[in-house]
């Protein structure tokens, strides 16, 4: 037999070898990764919400998920989470697309300041029109928001100024900007918040090249406030749940997904800090016969998302705990307020002990 | 003990309020009064009042909260929360007892000390909407309301429980008293910590605004269960408060978390006239 290209490569190279023959927890798509996480560095997240669940793991398996706005401990865990706080490394809530990306640092930064500031929903309360879903029922007054804003744009700047990875997951290309300044909404306005005017709102459907520009640009602006940072792209597995393309979903769907695929490996291509991790592949691959997909055929098994992570400790991860079930939010404990309520209660009783003596 | 209270006691050699003599009625009024250690503030001026003379006074009987075989308050009896049998027997007792027409209860009111007494070591601070004029402290983290006010009223889980089951438990009419207003001295606070020495000597006592909002925020939550219940909300009188809103330092009991007896003589007067007449505010505007 003659010698070519295919014959001797490794079986990462088939088909067969590689996914049609092993069993399906065991197909793993990345060949080799450019760089490994140790427990002590500072790992930040945003994207879609395919996202949540990346930092979720990492925070399982002992590693140091940067999170740099934080619930004030008056907070329990639980209001915690309603409220946006630890989902990600900031309180940006969901970043769908790669416009939102860079108008998120700009803004932090102060470079761009969007013309619209608020919107209203429908009880008058305040909705910041970039997080219209992180506060339930809504800032109480325009100043409330301001000040909140203030403060997470602080921690945005130091979640990019101190991390050492930056994860980033893409979620869409569909989106609605500002007709006037671009600036990208992560939810229609009307949906949660505002009112949709098409003379001031304008549907844009990100293509490639515009994706890969949009990551190229955050890129550059990461490196000038942090040279040493590392940026993973992953593409989210989960299906679009709906379009205004006038195309059906599912083939909305596909294009939005591999748009986003291309213009991650163009910008891997392009940029040296930035990794692409294969998570859509494994989620989406047919080797597992739409195993990791839930009944809604969109949602992600948990299955699914194990099998991501598994991936990812194995070549992106040294020092970790290896990966286990993610437990819930660990309680937090405000030992402050918890010291003054004994004080309280002591006091209380002292008031009526005194009256019965 | 407070500063020369019976010479500051303003009903003194005053004609007493017309209550009408027990008994001269078809249904005398007969006050029981049910409550945690803000209700000491009007025992106190109760006594006081009877011990002075001159002063006609509809029965009053008090029933002590803390009280160990009592307390808890309320336990779950396999289908609801209830108050526990003991209280729910000791209430029908004063009430048999004393024909008693109407409930008052100061159920609990210190836990908005629990967040701003003292300075949180993550100093915060919030907009209130109903009075969004009140100033923020310099430099404080701006926490969202919505969730300082989850954060409150989970604090406050027990009194409201109790202040159900209190409406829960009796026919009569049942009125809940306002909480003192915070004392707007901060020096006045740190002269006289009580046991909150350690904790102000670390931190420093919480700026007055901030305690203000936080005290009106707790009102408002009362209020709202109050209303959800069929309990009426008694308002703490105006002359006990400062033009800010603040107890009067007239009422200052040097204690940062109670009034004294002069402050609780001012309620007394709106619950005699309230069991009267009813021609007192009992609701917010």
């Amino acid at each position: 037999m003659s010698a070519h290209p295919y014959r001797g490569l490794p079986d990462q190279a088939f088909w067969r070898r590689s996914v049609a023959e092993p069993s399906r927890g065991e197909v793993d798509p990345v060949v080799s990764a450019p760089f490994v996480l140790t427990p002590d560095m500072r790992i930040a997240t945003a994207g879609s919400c395919f996202a949540q669940h990346i930092a979720r793991h990492l925070r399982a398996s002992g590693f140091n998920f940067l999170v740099t706005e934080t619930a004030h401990p008056i907070a329990g865990a639980e209001l915690a989470e309603a409220y946006g706080y630890g989902l990600y490394t900031a309180r940006y809530g969901n970043l769908y697309t790669s416009r939102q990306l860079v108008q998120l640092f700009d803004r932090a930064y102060g470079h761009f300041v969007p013309e619209t500031e608020y919107w209203h929903d429908k009880d008058g309360q305040v909705i910041d029109p970039f997080r219209p879903q992180i506060q339930p029922g809504g800032f109480q007054t325009i100043e409330e928001l301001r000040a909140d804003r203030r403060h997470h744009f602080a921690c945005v700047r130091e979640a990019f100024e101190t991390l050492d990875v930056f994860v980033f997951t893409l979620g869409l290309t569909e989106c609605w900007t500002a007709r006037g300044d671009g600036a990208a909404y992560p939810l229609c306005p009307g949906v949660a918040g505002g009112t949709f005017d098409p003379a001031q709102h304008v549907f844009v459907n990100l293509r490639a090249g515009d994706v890969a520009a949009d990551l190229e640009a955050f890129a550059q602006r990461l490196r000038g406030v942090n040279p040493k940072a590392r940026i993973l792209v992953t593409v989210s597995p989960v299906p679009l749940i709906a379009t205004v393309t006038g195309q059906h979903v599912l083939v909305a769907t596909t294009y939005s997904k591999s748009v986003l695929r291309v213009a991650a490996a163009e910008a891997e291509a392009a940029v040296p800090e930035i990794t692409y991790f294969p998570s859509y592949e494994i989620i989406t691959g047919n080797f597992n016969r739409g195993a990791y997909f839930a009944e809604d055929c969109r949602s992600v098994t948990e299955e699914g998302v194990s099998h991501v992570m598994r991936v990812f400790m194995r070549h992106f991860t040294t020092g970790g705990a290896g990966d286990v079930a993610p437990p819930r939010a660990e309680p937090v404990v405000d030992a402050h307020t918890a010291s003054i309520k004994k004080i309280v209660a002591v006091v209380c009783d002292e008031e009526a002990l005194d009256r019965g003596a | 003990m407070m500063r020369g209270l019976l010479d500051r006691l303003p009903w003194r050699g005053q004609v007493a309020p017309d209550l009408g003599a027990v008994g001269a009625q078809p249904v005398a009024p007969s006050l029981l009064v049910l409550g945690h250690s803000h209700m000491i503030a009007l025992q106190g001026a109760r006594d006081l009042m009877r011990d002075a003379g001159g002063v006609a006074m509809p029965p009053m009987s008090f029933v002590q909260l803390l009280d160990a075989d009592i307390s808890p308050n309320v336990h779950f009896d396999g289908t609801a929360m209830v108050l526990v049998p003991a209280l729910q027997a000791r209430l029908e007792q004063e009430i048999a007892t004393h024909r008693a027409t109407c409930v008052f209860d100061c159920i609990s009111g210190n836990e908005y000390h629990f967040l701003g007494l003292v300075n949180h070591p993550r100093r915060f601070d919030f907009v209130l909407p109903s009075a969004p004029a009140l100033p923020l402290a310099e430099g404080a983290e701006i926490v969202p309301y919505a969730l300082v006010r989850a954060s409150l009223k989970a604090s406050m889980e027990y009194a409201l429980t109790v202040l159900a089951c209190l409406r829960q438990a009796t026919t009569l009419p049942v009125w809940h008293i306002q909480s003192p207003p915070p004392v707007s001295s901060n020096d006045e606070i740190a002269a006289h910590p009580t046991q909150f020495g350690d904790a102000i000597a670390a931190h420093g006592v919480a700026p007055p605004a901030f305690r203000l909002k936080l005290w009106r925020l707790q009102s408002e939550i009362v209020r709202e269960a109050c209303a959800a219940a069929g309990i009426h909300f008694l308002e703490v009188p105006a002359a006990a408060m400062d033009p800010l809103g603040f107890v009067h330092p007239d009422a200052w009991h040097r204690d940062p978390t109670h009034a004294n007896y002069w402050y609780g003589r001012l309620v007394l007067e709106q619950m005699f006239a309230l069991a009267r007449d009813g021609d007192v505010k009992v609701e917010a505007s």
